[in-house]
């Protein structure tokens, strides 16, 4: 036969014969033999046997109608149940025509009579045939579902149109993908997705390769039914008739939307600032390498500009991180609005961002005049007040600038960055809020001052500093109290001056240690002049920084420290500068009230050094107004710094303030303050610094005062 | 705390700078916005003409008046001032190098807080102009209607 079957065919047929008679079973087989089949058999005559039997694999069963004990109807289930397609030939001696048709519903293949097992053979390979058909079928079928239910099931969205091209088919993936239900695309051209975000040229790319009968592949920009976008591959072919001819194109497509976000995200996150989306340190690097090639061939020099926000860490304690990130974003868009789309704004870390500028010009004149401009233009913007996102207010913040010129020479683009950070740093050791650009200079100066703090900070630690007391007087020269000054002695016997390293304390903390030595040494002087007649009623005055005063709890602990001891608080003064009340004036003026409360009197010191809008003067309970050396030193050289003393004692006068004037270092200026009615008097005229050991609480007075006589 | 400014009316150059030096010298840090005639101290002051474009402004802690003005003279302004709601209380201090009784009471019918003299000296007339600016800064308490 030519049907698949034959290699079947010529195997061995395993015949499984149900038969109680022994000679009838014999007979079979003779008969097949007869008819050349090759076959294997085995013959079972009760239900043990059979059911043992049926546990192997057969090709086909006969079986015998008329056994006892194992009739036909009850085995025929079992059979069935057991190995269900194998066919069955009933071998009967007697069969009538209905039980036949009857037991041929029932799923009997066919049925012999035995005498006449002539067609025995034929039977048997019928129903073998009909069997491989069916089965042949049934796998044809099942093949079919298979595929079926992976076009269905695919994560694939697949899409089948006719030619025109109209939607025949879509699957689950589709659906849920595209969020179009089947019935609202079938018959609509495939375009119903399109956004107009894919580029023409790939369409004309698409139907140019599927005209020529060819599969495209590609990517396009969809819309979903709810109005977003995705991305997605698609592989489109043409289907094919028997004869060649296009009936179908089927699409497979892959959502690749997440892939393109996640490695937009990863580039990002690679080379992106996530809170204010500038640049990060890495890309900045990539950067500045390429800006240096670029100075390099053009021969134009750039620059690399480092900011830090100063105190920024207080915006973070004192309002919370939310607040911080709005001033870093903020921050950031300032930066972005000052300078050019060609020059790259990076934050490197916390509050510090670095922006390089790729041509500021070619001569030295250019170049400082365009940093000049430009860091002036940035910080004007930078100190404009930044609006809090809630309205609840604006928050002004200072910028620090460390500046480094770039020409291409730099062995790499870290010797700039490290550069521009030294000179950052020396902007911030100057008092911060300014702009420096790198020299040697400065960095050697930067070295200096390092190495300065680690010495200070050492002294600190093992309490070398000294401290210093400088008599105060009143109009009548009676002694009215002295200022605690501090020396820092030096191994080779001199002193480095508080004005050289107070600021630097400042700025490394170093100054919370040393008001709490000046605290403490404060209080034993003080208890040590209560237990003395001549010196129970002085006062002592104390500098206060910025830095401890505005430390939140510093009333509390000025409190708790004054409670242990049993010392007047009333001898103490606090000497405060400008610079200390005037950052956040409201709660500065809340501090110093409570200050007061407790007795303790406070100063402001070093008046008409710096420029102020006195406006503050009525709103702070100051009780004694200290005027600037530098006013009294230029009074009788200038007459207008000597109308502005005048004008500066009256105002003190009104506001009824107790003005001290420093620095007052000769007769001349002792008697104008003293026409002009100055309650009190600092100076070297009267009395220099000298250590507490030394220190003796004498009035002034011109004749023999030795204080006078070391005048030189 | 809104920032206390000073508004200086005064056509002459030189006595502009003077009395911005003297401000200056006595360490006032404040704003001082200058107009040069009586009717630009009106147009700031009420936000008008060429100052109408500007948000309203908070109107100065005391305006430095001189009287020999264009267009408008300082007496004038001083009369137009105490007539509007808004400038009624304003501290207004009339600068003048003229010694005319007349002159004087005139400003003080109009309600003037007060009227100085330019010294002529130069030192003189720095510390008056700081003693001005310290008092009217620092040591006169303003009226709370602006």
């Amino acid at each position: 036969m030519s049907l698949p079957m034959s290699t079947d065919a010529s195997k061995t047929v395993r015949l499984l014969i149900v038969e109680d008679s022994e000679a009838d079973y014999l007979l079979i087989q003779r008969q097949l033999r007869t008819e050349g089949m090759a076959f294997e058999s085995l013959r079972v005559d009760h239900h043990d046997a059979l059911c043992e039997a049926l546990e192997q694999s057969w090709d086909v069963i006969l079986y015998d109608y008329e056994i006892p004990g194992l009739e036909f109807d009850d085995a025929l289930p079992l059979i069935k149940s057991k190995i269900g397609d194998t066919p069955i030939i009933l071998v009967s001696g007697t069969v009538d025509e209905r039980m036949a048709a009857q037991l041929l519903r029932q799923g009997l293949d066919d049925f012999v009579l035995k005498d006449k097992l002539l067609r025995l053979s034929t039977a048997i390979d019928r129903v073998r045939r009909e069997r491989l058909e069916r089965s042949g079928r049934l796998a044809a079928e099942a093949e079919l579902r298979k595929l079926a239910m992976v076009v269905e099931q695919s994560p694939a969205s697949i899409l089948i149109t006719d030619t025109r091209p109209a939607i025949e088919y879509v699957n689950d993936a589709f659906v849920k993908n595209t969020g179009y239900e089947r019935e609202e695309v079938i018959g609509r051209n495939p375009s119903v997705l399109n956004t107009g975000n894919t580029p023409a040229a790939t369409y004309r790319a698409l139907w140019s390769a599927l005209e020529h009968g060819k599969t495209w592949r590609g990517e396009f920009h969809n819309t979903r039914k709810d109005g977003s976008i995705y991305v997605e591959t698609a592989v489109i072919a043409p289907i094919r008739q028997a004869d060649g001819s296009i009936s179908h194109y089927v699409a497979i497509k892959h959502d690749i939307t997440a892939q393109r976000e996640s490695e937009a995200l990863i580039h990002r996150l690679a080379f992106y600032d996530q809170l204010t989306g500038l640049a990060n340190r890495a890309l900045l690097m990539e950067r500045l390498d390429q800006a240096l090639g670029k100075c390099r061939e053009t021969g134009r020099q750039g620059a690399v500009l480092m900011l830090d926000i100063d105190n920024f860490r207080f915006i973070n304690d004192i309002h919370g991180y939310d607040i911080g990130d709005h001033v870093l974003r903020e921050f950031g868009r300032r930066l972005q609005e000052e300078l050019s789309d060609t020059d790259t704004i990076a934050r490197i870390g916390g509050n510090h961002f670095a922006v390089i500028i790729e041509t500021l010009g070619t001569t030295k004149a250019e170049v400082t005049d365009r940093i000049k401009q430009l860091t002036t233009r940035l910080h004007a913007n930078l100190q404009q007040p930044c609006e809090l996102p809630d309205g609840s207010g604006q928050l002004r913040h200072a910028t620090s600038m460390g500046i480094c010129l770039i020409d291409g020479h730099e062995e790499g683009p870290e010797t700039p960055m490290n550069r521009a950070e030294l000179a950052l740093q020396k902007a911030k050791d100057d008092g911060r809020n300014m702009a420096r650009q790198f020299s040697h200079e400065l960095k050697a100066q930067v070295e200096e001052r390092a190495l300065m703090e680690a010495r200070l900070r050492s002294a600190v630690i093992n309490r070398e500093l000294d401290m210093h007391l400088q008599s105060q007087f009143d109009i009548e020269g009676r002694l009215l109290g002295a200022e605690l000054l501090l020396r820092w002695p030096q191994a080779d016997g001199s002193f480095i001056s508080p004005m050289v390293f107070i600021p630097l304390a400042e700025v490394s903390g170093l100054i919370l240690p040393i008001g709490q030595q000046v605290f403490d040494r404060a209080i034993k002087l003080l208890q040590d002049w209560q237990s003395k007649p001549a010196t129970r009623s002085l006062k002592l005055s104390i500098n206060v920084s910025a830095r401890q005063f505005h430390q939140p709890d510093f009333g509390d602990q000025l409190r708790t420290r004054l409670q242990e001891t049993t010392i007047d608080a009333s001898r103490l003064v606090l000497e405060l500068t400008e610079s200390v009340v005037l950052d956040e004036l409201g709660t500065t003026g809340e501090k110093m009230r409570a200050i007061r409360e407790l007795g303790v009197g406070i100063a402001l010191d070093d008046f008409g050094k710096g420029y102020s809008s006195l406006s503050y003067l009525k709103h702070l309970p100051f009780d004694v107004l200290k005027i600037d050396r530098s006013f009294i030193a230029d009074m009788l050289s200038s007459s207008s710094s000597e109308a502005i003393v005048r004008a500066i004692l009256a105002m003190g006068h009104a506001l009824k303030l107790h003005i001290i004037a420093e620095g007052v270092e000769n007769e001349a200026q002792w008697d104008l303050l003293r026409r002009e009615r100055c309650a009190g008097y600092q100076g070297y005229l009267f009395a220099r610094p000298v250590s507490i050991d030394q220190w003796q609480p004498h009035d002034f007075s011109t004749i023999g005062n030795p204080s006078s006589n070391a005048y030189p | 705390m809104s920032e206390a400014k000073i508004l200086l009316v005064e056509d002459n150059p030189q006595d502009e700078l003077l009395t911005i030096r003297a401000l200056r010298k006595a360490r006032l840090a404040n704003r001082i916005d200058v107009v040069r005639d009586g009717q630009q101290a009106l147009d700031y002051l009420f936000n008008q003409g060429e100052f109408a474009n500007s948000t309203l402004q908070e109107l100065p802690v005391v305006v430095l008046l001189d009287i020999g003005l264009p267009r408008l003279s300082g007496l004038e302004v001083l009369e137009q001032l105490r007539a509007n709601e808004r400038t009624q209380l304003l501290p207004v201090v009339v600068l003048t190098s003229s010694d005319e009784a007349s002159d004087r009471l005139r400003a003080y019918r109009c309600g003037v807080n007060s009227f100085v003299r330019k010294p002529v000296n130069s030192a003189e007339f720095t510390e008056t102009i700081a003693r001005l600016g310290l008092y009217w800064i620092a040591t006169n308490e303003p009226p709370d209607v602006h």
